[in-house]
Formats: structure tokens, sequence, C-alpha cells
């Protein structure tokens, strides 16, 4: 490689190798780190770049449309989370399901994998750590254990999960279409959940309960990879995580009876909150299935919410240096047939259901609000600035840069590197949305360069992110404040740590195979 | 005078991510009505929020 290329390479790997060094090495939050990546790029896409008002001004604007795109699926799906929350619902559901088995595998599996996954599916961002965690403590784990287990288990269901934001901003970013993506990301994040659900046993229990639990590992695991498979490739990628850990609870009833699992091991009960009962309680999710599948499989319906339509005309336009940008539409948002908005109807719904029954104080829709927002805000900002300072790499052609110089120097290896630049990116962001937005493009671009199938790289990519959320310290520290692990996360960090880049480099070999045997 | 330095943080949170959400639509405007100096101002305002984001964030 030249000198001039490796001087330009640099610079265009400048704003990512600042978010890096401040989230990791100063704990800056993804906002501020976000914005200084900003500032970054906009002084590299100046100088090397050939950037210019015009230009910066169109990439914000696709930006923003690309961030709002995204923020719908977050804001409803964090809505629905507190709706649901504030009645006693989800410690409802947890003491359900803690009914079903005695044994302490089949316990943390319940939990730490299968109810983790569902409150991946159903809000994400942290919840299932938060959630989780106090439970297994509860239950009398030890605290590391209780933070690790869930840290580790639910991670397989992020992309899929939180009415697959991530999987939205991948299509996003790269401009693929989900019939395009869905099956490969299934089936490797398929394969992760066996992974995570086997780590999250050895972190407990070493080999021995590993083994123990390896037949529910492979009936549960196959249950839910195979839902999240057919729904995904159905086009029901909304409702993969959430749809996959239902029928997993379903499983782990089933496997709970199989007389190896049937034994007498007395656990401390988990109390039921209020007058929730289970029924009432999972009916909010039934509500969530109902109107995401008519949103999504009754054609007129579909149509009808689909019909207005938010998006932007942008011209051509080419840098000093000579790099084109074509003409084409921004983001395209469905007001009323976007994934938020059916979010948005299954909250309402739901409100007006518990509502009638009773099961809100007087103020509660004021606590919802204001709990939505709270949790909101920092992950938005997050994410805003990072599809800020993403869309000006990619519309000066730096992106492309990085790409090119990453399929230079591994050549034949790129595809094992695929899971971990996802892994970075959910690392040093705390996101698995947003690694997809900061590295979706360059994964893309550098498939396209050397050859290989995009779709087998993008799906390594998003299972490293997704992977990425057991070793993100924003979330360990979460769970830790949950169970009197504050300022003590570090036993935390260097389990999911280990396990985390083991999993990781498993899948880099598996998405090797993948590519050298000539799939996809 | 903690309680008020969170909540200015708060408010000055809020006014972040809506001004970064909300200046680029401006700046698309500008931008394709060839309003260069507008432009200039704009991307000026996007680059005090990114700053106000980095003080709050």
């Amino acid at each position: 490689m030249e000198p001039v290329f490796i001087l330009k390479w640099l610079m265009a790997f400048s704003p990512i190798a600042v978010v890096l060094i401040l989230m990791i090495g100063f704990n800056w939050g993804g906002g501020k780190a976000g914005a200084a990546g900003w500032f970054t790029a906009v002084i590299a896409s100046f100088f090397f770049f050939g950037a210019h008002p015009k230009l910066l001004a169109f990439s914000q604007a696709k930006g923003a449309l690309l961030s709002i795109n995204v923020l719908y699926i977050i804001w409803m799906a964090l809505l629905l989370y507190h709706t649901v929350n504030e009645t006693g619902a989800i410690t409802a559901i947890g003491t359900g399901i803690e009914r079903f088995s005695q044994d302490k595998a089949i316990q943390l599996l319940i939990f730490g994998w299968v109810f983790a996954s569902f409150l991946q599916g159903v809000a994400g961002y942290g919840v299932p750590i938060a959630v989780v965690a106090p439970l297994l403590a509860a239950l009398g784990f030890n605290p590391v254990v209780a933070v690790a287990v869930p840290a580790i288990g639910h991670c397989w269901s992020v992309t899929f999960g939180s009415m697959g934001a991530s999987f939205q901003a991948m299509m996003a970013v790269t401009g693929l279409s989900a019939d395009y993506l869905a099956h490969w990301s299934a089936a490797i994040l398929g394969v992760s959940g066996y992974l995570c659900a086997f780590a999250s046993i050895h972190v407990y229990g070493g080999w021995k309960v590993a083994r123990h639990s390896l037949p529910a590992i492979l009936i549960i695991g196959t249950v839910m990879g195979g839902t999240q498979y057919a729904l995904a490739v159905s086009g029901m990628w909304t409702l993969g995580g959430f749809g996959a850990s239902l029928a997993g609870m379903i499983a782990c009833v089933a496997v709970a009876r199989v007389p190896l699992y049937r034994n007498n091991e007395s656990t401390p009960k988990v109390t039921q909150n209020g007058r929730m009962t289970f029924g009432w309680a999972i009916c909010a999710y039934g509500i969530l299935i109902l109107i995401v599948s008519a949103g999504v499989l009754i054609a007129p319906v579909k149509a009808m919410l689909g019909h207005i339509k938010l998006s932007l005309y942008f011209p051509e336009i080419t840098t000093a240096t000579g790099w084109v940008v074509p003409a084409g539409f921004g983001q395209k948002i469905k007001i009323f047939g976007h994934g938020g908005a059916l979010l948005g109807y299954s909250s309402i719904a739901v409100f007006l259901l518990y509502a009638s029954r009773g099961f809100y104080e007087k103020g509660t829709f004021r606590t919802i609000v204001q709990k939505t927002i709270q949790s909101g805000v920092p992950t938005s900002l997050g994410i805003v600035t990072m599809v800020s300072f993403a869309l000006i790499m990619a519309e000066c052609g730096m992106t492309y840069l990085l790409a090119e110089g990453v399929s230079k120097l591994f050549g034949a290896a790129y595809p094992f590197m695929a899971s971990w630049i996802g892994l970075l990116g959910a690392f040093m962001t705390g996101s698995n949305t947003n690694s997809n937005v900061v590295f979706g493009v360059l994964q893309r671009q550098t498939a396209e360069l050397a050859e290989i199938s995009t779709a087998i790289i993008l799906a390594a990519q998003t299972t490293g992110g997704a992977l990425g959320s057991m070793i993100a310290p924003a979330k360990i520290i979460v769970g830790c404040s949950t169970v009197g692990l504050n300022g003590k996360e570090a036993p935390v960090l260097r389990a999911t740590m280990k396990y985390g880049l083991i999993i990781t480099s498993l899948i880099g070999v598996f998405t090797l195979l993948l590519v050298f045997s000539g799939l996809g | 005078m903690n309680k008020l330095t969170t909540k200015t943080t708060k408010r000055l949170k809020n006014l972040t991510l809506a001004a970064i959400l909300i200046v680029p639509f401006f700046l698309y405007y500008a931008a394709i009505n060839d309003m260069n100096i507008l432009v200039d101002v704009l991307l000026g305002v996007m680059g005090s929020a990114m700053l106000l984001a980095i003080k709050v964030g």
C-alpha cells in the first residue's frame, strides 16, 4: 500500500478512533463520544476528502431521516415496556416462569436465556440485565453470576429484539432489503444462541452443569432459533426476537417436565406482584402480536398504513476530490405503517385494557411518559450523533476507503474479522444498532470489493454487534447497579469478556467456513 | 443546587437532541435552494449543538 493511501486511510479511520478512545479509555457516553466523532469527521472530510458545506448539509439531512427511522422503534418499544411494567406485569411473568422448574440449571436457562431474550424482544437497551439480575439474586445466585448470566444469555436476540431496531438500522444504512439480509442474519444468530446459552450455564457451574444442561439447550435453542428464522425470513422480523422467546418459554415448560430436570432442590420463591397475574401480564404481548401481525400480514391494512411516507429527494453531489454521491431519495418512513407506529398502537391498546381493569394507580400515565423520556433521551443522543458522523463518512467516501484498506490488509481472512468489527462497534457504542450504523456500510463495501457474500458478512457484523452487548461496559454497569455491585463491575466484565471473545472467534470461524464453502 | 444542575442538564440534553434532529431539515431546505450563507450559519448551529452534546451528553 502507498504512503498516501495509508495516510488517507488513517484520516478516514480517525472519527472511529476518536470514539473508541473516548469511550474505552475515558468512559465517555455514546452521545458525547459521537459528537466528538462528528467534529473529527467534519475536519477530516474538509481537509482530506474534499467535503463542502452543501455536501455536509445533505449528509446531515440524510442522517436525520435515518435517525428518526431507528428512534421511532426505540421510543415506542420503551413506551410499551413502561406501559406494561408499571402494572407489575414483567415481575408477574418472571414469577410465572419460576414455577416451571426447581432445577438450578433450568432456572438459569429460563431466566438468563429465555426470559432475558423475551425482555430484549420487547424492550432491550439494558432492560434484560437490569430486570433479570435482581430476580436471579433473589433466587439465591451469586451477584456476579446473576449479572453475567443474563448479560451473556440475551445477546443472541439483540438484532431481532427491540422490535428489530438493530436489523432496521442495518437495512437503512446499507440500503439492502430484509429479504436479502434476513436469511443469513437469522441463521448465524441462531447458532450464536446455542453458544450464549452454553456459556451462561458454564459461567455458573462449569463443564459439569453445562453437560447436564446440554439436552435442554439443544431443544430450547432449536425452537427459539427456528422460530426467529421463520419470522425473519417471512417478513415479520420485527417480531423475530420476541416470537422466538415466546416459543422458547413454551419449550421450557416441556423441557422442565423431562425426568432429568425434575429434582427437588429447594429455592427461594420470587413473590407475586400485586393483583397482576401471569395471564393478564402475557395478554399485553398477545395484543402486540395481533397488531403487528395485522399490520404486516394483512395486505389491505399494510397498504392503508403504508400510504403516507416521509422522505426527501437528494440531487447528485460531488466532492472536491471527485467522489460522486448519486441522486435519490433518502430513508422513506411510513408514518402509520412503521414498526414504531405498530408498537405505539399496541401501547395505547394495552394501556386502555389495563386501565379498564384498574391495574394503574392515579397519575401512572404521567409516570409512564416520564420514564420513557428519561430512558429514551440518552440512548437517542448516542444514536443521533453516531448516525450523523457515520453519514458524513459515507457521503465523502471515507467509509469506502476504510473498506478498501481492510480488504487489502486481511484479504482472504476478512470473513473471520467481520464479527470482530461488529463486536468492536457494540463495545465502543454499547449498542448493536450503533455498531450496524457505524460499520454496516464499511462491511458491505469490503465484502463487495472482496467479491464475497454481502449477506453473510453483514450477518456476521450484526451477530458480532449483538454479542458485543455482553461486554459493553454501559450495560454491565446497569446490571451491577441492580444487585449492589456498584463500582465492582470488574469481576462481571472479566467473566463476560472471556465468553464474548470465545463466542466471537467461533462465529468468525463459522463465517469463514460459510464463505469458503461458496454459500450466500 | 444539585437538583437545579440536574434539571438544567436534562433540559439541555433534550434541547440538544431536538436541535440535532431538526436543524438538518433546515439545512436541506437551504442547500436545495442554494442559500449558501444560510447553509454555513446552520452548520454552525449544528456544530454548537454537537458541542452541547459533548458538554451534557
